[in-house]
């Protein structure tokens, strides 16, 4: 007897060597978004109920860091390690994938993000600078997971989600069709995560 | 580095020890259904071709619709229940409910015969039996049930990921999902091949409630 797995979703995982230089690289920069961002801020619906998809009452904030240059050298980090993931997925061979933009994310207690994902851009990386427990875990949802629900599986949801186990330094990359989402921050501290969105360019034949 | 792999779709596979027993207890059925069925229709051209399915020129399929009509069969059956058991606890299925064959199908397929794309849902499981299974009679390929969305990446021209080939043998019993798509690739060989599909349910099965009385 045996079991097969068959048709899994590949998630490609390193941990960036020099992580904490480039938060100490960003600390005053951060520092900038910390004394500027206003942690009372509401953003509410008709409904009188803050935004559903991020919960920016609890102290969520982006920032665009593509031109960066304390940045830099993780773009291409992260462009050197796609391109292995790109030719593990089975992509084309005559694209290689570009980081076209890069988004800073500080969360606070509280903070969650809902289900999203990131298509049409194929492939995501995210760096956890600042990650400890409580901090919400990164959980990727299955792609058939409605179909999943159609079958006799009672209150057995552990196939529909998968948990990363995260420390700091760690990379994640993965498809930009697969949704997932941020856990609630938990704990009194701030997390930061960068997230790398990669396209791709025809590669020069 | 490492490359995690989430999400499979788990399929089983065990052999049946007696299937050369089974195939000769069923010879005087097949003989008749040889008979009476093999080449009598075709579907491939004229009205009827768009109502096919199947191509049932040299490749035909008939639903008996009970497993109490098979009597040769009541070990089988037991057989595939015992690892559809197994296969049901992996999947994390609902504990307070027992797979149980309901319906059986037999395929016989002759040269050029295929099966297309289809699924077995509502049926949780399936398991299809493969008693006469000679080489180059056709492969059982599954597609990946994402593959809409993997369309959709920059794949280029590679669909290896989108497609998973059984290595068959005869005496296997491969039991997967009923919502996999499969289809059987053209028989190309002047052989039969022959194959027993068993759509599992649940023994608790109550009209109300759509997997039973749980």
């Amino acid at each position: 007897m045996s079991i097969s797995n068959i048709f899994p979703v590949k998630i490609y995982k390193i941990k960036l060597p020099n992580y904490k230089e480039v938060l100490a690289a960003l600390e005053s920069r951060l520092n900038n978004y910390r004394n500027n961002f206003d942690k009372s801020q509401s953003i509410l619906n008709e409904h009188n109920e803050h935004n559903q998809f991020y919960n920016i009452k609890h102290n969520l904030t982006f920032d665009k860091g593509v031109n960066y240059p304390e940045l830099e050298d993780t773009k291409k980090f992260i462009a050197e390690h796609a391109q292995l993931y790109w030719n593990e997925l089975g992509y084309s061979n005559k694209l290689m994938p570009t980081v076209h933009n890069v988004l800073i994310n500080l969360s606070y207690q509280d903070s969650f993000l809902m289900d999203h994902i990131h298509a049409p851009w194929p492939i995501i990386a995210s760096i956890y600078l600042k990650f400890k427990d409580g901090h919400g875990q990164l959980m990727f949802t299955s792609p058939i997971d409605t179909l999943l629900m159609t079958q006799p599986i009672s209150d057995h949801f552990s196939n529909h989600y998968h948990y990363n186990d995260i420390e700091e330094g760690d990379v994640i990359i993965f498809p930009g069709y697969l949704r997932h989402r941020f856990n609630q921050n938990i704990i009194e501290d701030e997390r930061i995560c960068i997230s790398y969105y990669l396209g791709s360019e025809i590669k020069e034949l | 580095m490492s490359v995690i792999e989430i999400f499979p779709v788990k399929v089983y596979k065990v052999k049946l020890p007696n299937y050369r027993a089974v195939l000769k207890s069923l010879e005087p059925r097949l003989e008749y259904f040889r008979q009476n069925f093999a080449k009598r229709t075709t579907t491939s051209t004229g009205e009827d071709s768009k109502k096919t399915f199947n191509n049932i020129i040299h490749n035909f399929a008939f639903d008996n619709g009970a497993v109490e009509d098979y009597p040769e069969l009541t070990e089988v059956v037991s057989f595939i229940e015992e690892h559809s058991k197994i296969f049901w606890k992996e999947l994390q299925y609902h504990d307070r409910l027992t797979p149980q064959v309901k319906h059986l199908q037999l395929g016989m397929s002759y040269e050029n015969g295929y099966l297309m794309d289809h699924v077995h849902v509502p049926w949780p499981m399936t398991a299809s039996l493969y008693l006469k299974k000679p080489a180059s009679s056709g492969d059982l390929v599954f597609t990946n049930p994402n593959d809409m969305v993997m369309m959709s990446q920059p794949i280029g021209d590679n669909y290896a990921d989108h497609y998973y080939y059984n290595e068959i043998e005869e005496g296997d019993l491969v039991i997967f999902p009923g919502y996999i798509r499969h289809r059987f690739n053209q028989n190309k060989t002047t052989d039969e091949r022959l194959c027993l599909a068993f759509n599992i349910g649940c023994k608790e099965i109550d009209a109300r409630r759509p997997w039973g009385t749980i």
